[in-house]
């Protein structure tokens, strides 16, 4: 039996460059989830377009063959991949919160896609059918919204609604949940899944997220540096891995375990009835409070929107609080003393300023040492994170995303400080270099003894590394307590949703 | 990468352009205010390579003696929109608040009037002249320039790296010296280069209406002008300056664009 | 809603009172007399002319008087007599202005189409040379003074081949080169600030939604991407409006056609305040009305702002 999809020896290149896909083999059967797992860069998404037949005007296929139902694709005329788009192959793209023209109601962009395939008058019942179908409660009231009256997991479900309508044989899902929180992306995921099973659609899903991958797909194909380097059932690829980046990949997955016990120690940080409400009315924090001990790390979990940057933000000084206090030792923060990372390190770092610059920026605000005294600390710096000295001189456009942060963690820890805030560190970095941070993290703690506030979205991230674990939710904090507890017998029904969603479990069983 | 490409023949035009500003001798020996009159409206031949005019004055001399006053008033023109729109921007985006909101809407009705008009009514005002018009220029082009320096400074004051500094302790005037300006100056050049193109353009339209420099003295918009009424019997009078102007305001503005492009992808 | 309109109409009333207080400020409490102004720094007149010439325009009258007045008389659309012809000044842009809508809209007739055709064409085509070629046009065509491109207009169809007259004001014969010299720039006005966004639109990812439905490249740019597009492209109006207006002035004094342009021109050579004063009120309360409309029908194409609106 011939497979449904069969990409053989798959190359893509932009413009003149060196391949973004590299001699790729995929095979996809009827009725199968294949998984596509990736690095960013790793050329997933090209691979997605390019099945697609969506690959931007300057990337050009220049080898190997695509064969979908029996039928060669690659190097299709735009007219014959028209026919194809919709009714044999669906695609939906990256981020949900993008993906809708904001500028029309969901009904005339679903009504769009079943007239492109196939009926050529969609009435009212078509249409609540096909957001029926997608698992929306309500569909009459959600036909009349535009996109941004949407959350994002009704959003990526409207965006399935309108991939499915033409009862495509294969569905392409670029990176369909990244942008949504933990719950709302197992919610969308177990939907894909359902409909896979329902209709006997089969699923192409690119994901970073090697865990979404083992938990839902048939057969996972890794790849790196455009080319795949490892394709097998997902049990196969999960407990015996061939390819060493396999291995290094599955090994980077964060594992929801507790980490060290709580310190002892007496406390740094002490937040007492924090409150904060934004100008516009909006509250983001309401009656937070929570100990921090010295040299201790507490883990702050919870969905974007919860509060829990507010309060990073607070603590660091840049929010003045509407109300309750924040002491350390028992006295108002000084200068210096609490240091930040924030999640983006990409913007975190002055594009125009050198590496050691940079660093030394605490140093030079505090008045901090001489300049060779300066230089030498920066020397230590870039030593205890892990970056040759010549990085100094570098700027920051030379730094990989990974590098940018170690950057981010030097600055911070110049001037000595006895608390880092780490606003989502990790979140913008691949698993690997999620990994490798992580332990850096823990390796500084251990050597300098500064306490961490570690904020994420992802319960897993932070459990590993906290001692102590607070679960926000608009605004309050709604679990608190060690962390081995909490994972143990979570009480709040948030904090076990939480728990259930984290994806991953087939691979910290296999 | 193709960008590129035309910067070094844009680069040459606009040297040659200073160059003609600074020492027209070296391209043009004769005199561009005396003619002799048995050599009126000859087309372009050797001896006079862009020909005649009606007065026997040979137009290349005319041109390349044009482009000092004419580049000269779009440079000062650029200069005064940089340093007042720079300073105004700069103030209100570093104030906020009333200050802020004040002197943005002041800058609002500048740009509400529409700004060749704007630049006339202060032609008017001060007289004709070279000097004036690019006075006017400047004006009107300031606003346009406090209102990008103003969105560069908040969008550098909002941005991730001004936030770290503040969290290092790093006091506000340092912040603005070393993180916003450094910062804000990229894309305020690419947009002075292009405002350079404009201002050329805008000068040489002011001087074809008559209220650049009084005649004799050569500028590329009135050289245009005191062609016209021999439009159909000796082309070369309009043509030539012309092209001239459209060489430096595309070299310029290509210029401008490649700032630009750089600016944006850092 | 009604909250948002009055707020933003407030608003306009303030930029257009600004603006006459402004000239109001330049041509009357600026160190040179408003009659020394117009009489010429090299002209001598001896003094009782001048005291005559400033009782005659009311001159000799305190400036808040003056002030208040003028403002009372511009609500009712009087805007005083010209310093220079006597005559109304009112009257007289009324009079202008018809023959230069027609030349602005003759030469909008021509340029929004074209400048939509080339962007449209530039975001449609897959031939990435064609894509560059077209994204060339506008810069190109800016660069190219709008007084030099009439005469070589002239030079080409009307001198080179007679096709059609070099002066005049009447008939359609007569507007088409002033009409084209406008247009050209217009066009890659529009085409520029057009085709900047459709780029920008073209790369999101929703345009990539529309194609992997079925559409065609063509129904994504025109249904998606330019409707996205068109929104940002619309706010420029107003501002093309204002630079048809500069556009009119060098166009009309090249065809030798009376109207706006030829009005500003002369009022500037003759260095007649009032006319100015005038000129600038009308054309600024033009343009930021069209603002204020732009504004408003903002939030009838983009959902998102009819919420904030509200």
């Amino acid at each position: 039996m011939t497979p449904l999809l069969a990409v053989r020896g798959l190359t893509v290149r932009y413009g003149r460059g060196g391949p973004a896909v590299d001699r790729a083999d995929l095979t996809v059967e009827a009725g199968q989830i294949v998984a596509v797992v990736g690095e960013s860069g790793s050329g997933k998404s090209t691979l997605a377009h390019a099945l697609a037949g969506l690959l931007p005007d300057t990337a050009r296929v220049t080898g190997g063959s695509v064969t979908f139902g029996g039928e060669r694709v690659d190097g299709l005329r735009e007219r014959a991949w028209r026919r194809l788009r919709g009714r044999r192959i669906a695609f939906v793209p990256q981020d949900p919160g993008t993906a809708l023209n904001p500028l029309m109601t969901v009904r005339a962009q679903l009504a769009e896609a079943l007239r492109l395939t196939g009926t050529p008058r969609p009435g009212q019942d078509a249409l609540e059918d096909a957001l029926g179908r997608v698992g929306i409660p309500d569909p009459a009231a959600v036909l009349g919204r535009y996109p941004h009256q949407l959350s994002g997991g009704f959003r990526q479900r409207v965006l399935l609604g309108m991939a499915l309508a033409g009862r495509p044989a294969l569905l392409i899902a670029d990176e369909p949940t990244s942008a949504l929180d933990t719950t709302v992306q197992k919610t969308v995921l177990d939907l894909i899944q359902r409909v896979a099973a329902r209709d006997g659609t089969s699923i192409l899903l690119i994901t970073h997220d090697l865990g979404v991958a083992a938990d839902r797909a048939d057969r996972v194909a890794v790849m790196t540096e455009g080319r795949v380097v490892e394709e097998g059932p997902a049990e196969r690829v999960l407990g015996s891995p061939e390819a060493a980046y396999t291995r290094l990949l599955l090994d980077s997955v964060p594992r929801p375990s507790a980490g060290p016990a709580p310190t002892a120690g007496e406390p740094l940080l002490a937040v007492r009835d924090l409150r904060k409400v934004y100008p516009d009315g909006t509250v983001a924090v309401e009656g937070a409070s929570f100990t921090l001990d010295r040299a201790g790390t507490l883990g702050l979990v919870g969905a974007s929107g919860s509060g829990k940057s507010t309060v990073a933000r607070v603590i660091t000084g840049l929010v003045e609080p509407t109300g309750g206090s924040v002491l350390l030792d028992g006295a108002p923060v000084r200068a210096g003393r609490v240091q930040f990372v924030a999640q983006n390190p990409y913007a975190s770092l002055d594009p125009l300023m050198s590496v050691g610059r940079i660093i030394a920026e605490p140093l030079r605000a505090l008045r901090a040492g001489t300049r060779a005294g300066r230089r030498e600390r920066v020397r230590r710096l870039l030593e205890d994170v892990g970056l040759p000295p010549e990085v100094a001189w570098r700027r920051p456009s030379a730094l990989s995303g990974g590098q940018r942060q170690r950057v981010a963690i030097a600055r911070a820890l110049a001037p000595s400080p006895d608390l880092i805030v780490l606003d989502e560190p990790v979140s913008a970095l691949d698993t690997v270099t999620q990994a490798q941070i992580l332990t850096l993290l823990r390796r500084l703690q251990g050597k300098h003894g500064m306490a961490y506030l570690l904020i994420s979205h992802d319960l897993a991230v932070v459990a590993a590394a906290a001692g102590r674990l607070a679960v926000m939710r608009d605004g309050r904090i709604v679990e608190y307590g060690p962390t081995a507890e909490v994972l143990a017998a979570p009480e709040a029904p948030f904090t076990r949703e939480l728990l259930a969603a984290i994806p991953g479990g087939r691979v910290r069983s296999a | 990468m193709r960008r590129r490409l035309g910067v070094l023949p844009s680069a040459l035009v606009l040297l040659a352009a200073t160059a003609a500003a600074l020492a027209p001798g070296l391209f043009s020996p004769a005199d561009p205010l005396r003619g002799d009159l048995t050599e009126r409206l000859l087309p372009p031949e050797a001896a006079h390579l862009f020909g005649t005019d009606e007065l026997g004055r040979d137009v290349l001399a005319r041109v390349v003696h044009g482009s000092a006053p004419s580049l000269q008033a779009a440079v000062i023109a650029v200069g005064i929109a940089v340093l007042a729109g720079s300073a105004i921007g700069l103030v209100a985006g570093t104030a906020r608040g009333r200050l802020d909101d004040l002197v943005m809407r002041a800058v609002e009705v500048l740009l509400a009037v529409p700004s060749f008009l704007l630049i006339l009514v202060v032609v008017a005002v001060l007289g004709p002249g070279t000097r004036e018009v690019a006075f006017a220029v400047g004006v009107s082009a300031a606003a346009v320039f406090s209102r990008v320096v103003r969105a560069e400074v908040i969008r550098v004051r909002g941005s991730g790296y001004v936030e770290a500094a503040a969290v290092c302790g790093t006091g506000r005037a340092t912040v603005l010296l070393t993180h916003v300006l450094p910062n804000a100056a990229g894309p305020v050049a690419a947009l002075a280069t292009l405002e350079l193109g404009n201002a050329v353009l805008t000068v040489a339209a002011v001087s074809f209406l008559g209220f650049g420099a009084p005649p004799p003295a050569p500028e590329w918009g009135s050289l245009i002008a005191a062609g016209r009424p021999f439009l159909a019997s000796a082309w070369w009078l309009t043509t030539v300056p012309g092209l001239v102007i459209v060489a430096v305001v595309l070299a310029v503005n290509h210029l401008g664009n490649v700032l630009r492009t750089r600016s944006e992808t850092g | 809603m009604t909250r948002f309109v009055a707020r933003r109409l407030a608003q306009a009333a303030a930029v257009v009172l600004a603006a006459y207080t402004l000239t109001f400020a330049a041509f009357h409490l600026l160190p040179a007399d408003p009659v020394q102004i117009m009489i010429g720094p090299q002209n001598a007149v001896d003094q009782a002319r001048v005291a005559a010439l400033r009782a005659e325009y009311g001159l000799d009258r305190p400036a808040a008087e003056r002030y208040l007045d003028g403002l009372l008389g511009a609500l009712r659309g009087d805007f005083g007599t010209s310093f220079q012809t006597g005559r109304d000044v009112g009257a007289t842009i009324a009079e202008a202005a018809p023959r230069t809508l027609a030349l602005a809209g003759g030469a909008l007739l021509v340029a929004i189409p074209l400048g939509f055709l080339i962007a449209w064409s530039a975001a449609h085509t897959r031939r990435v040379w064609l894509r560059r070629l077209l994204g060339a046009l506008p810069g190109l065509s800016l660069s190219v003074p709008t007084f030099w491109l009439g005469l070589v207009l002239l030079q080409a169809f009307s001198f080179g081949l007679p096709l059609f007259p070099a002066r005049g004001e009447d008939g359609l014969a007569g507007l088409v080169l002033p009409a084209v010299t406008l247009a050209l720039p217009s066009s890659a006005f529009v085409a520029q600030v057009l085709l900047e966004r459709l780029t920008v639109e073209m790369r999101q990812p929703y345009v990539d939604t529309a194609r992997a439905k079925g559409a065609s490249r063509a129904r994504a740019v025109t249904a998606h991407a330019l409707r996205n597009a068109a929104m940002p492209a619309l706010t420029m109006t107003a501002l093309l409006a204002g630079w048809l207006l500069a556009g009119s002035v060098v166009v009309e004094t090249v065809f030798a056609r009376n109207g706006l342009g030829r009005l500003i021109e002369s009022a500037v050579t003759t260095r007649d305040l009032s006319m100015l004063q005038g000129l600038v009120v009308v054309s600024t309360a033009v343009v930021t009305l069209l603002t204020l409309a732009v504004d408003l029908a903002h939030p009838l194409v983009d959902p998102r702002l009819r919420e904030r609106a509200a």
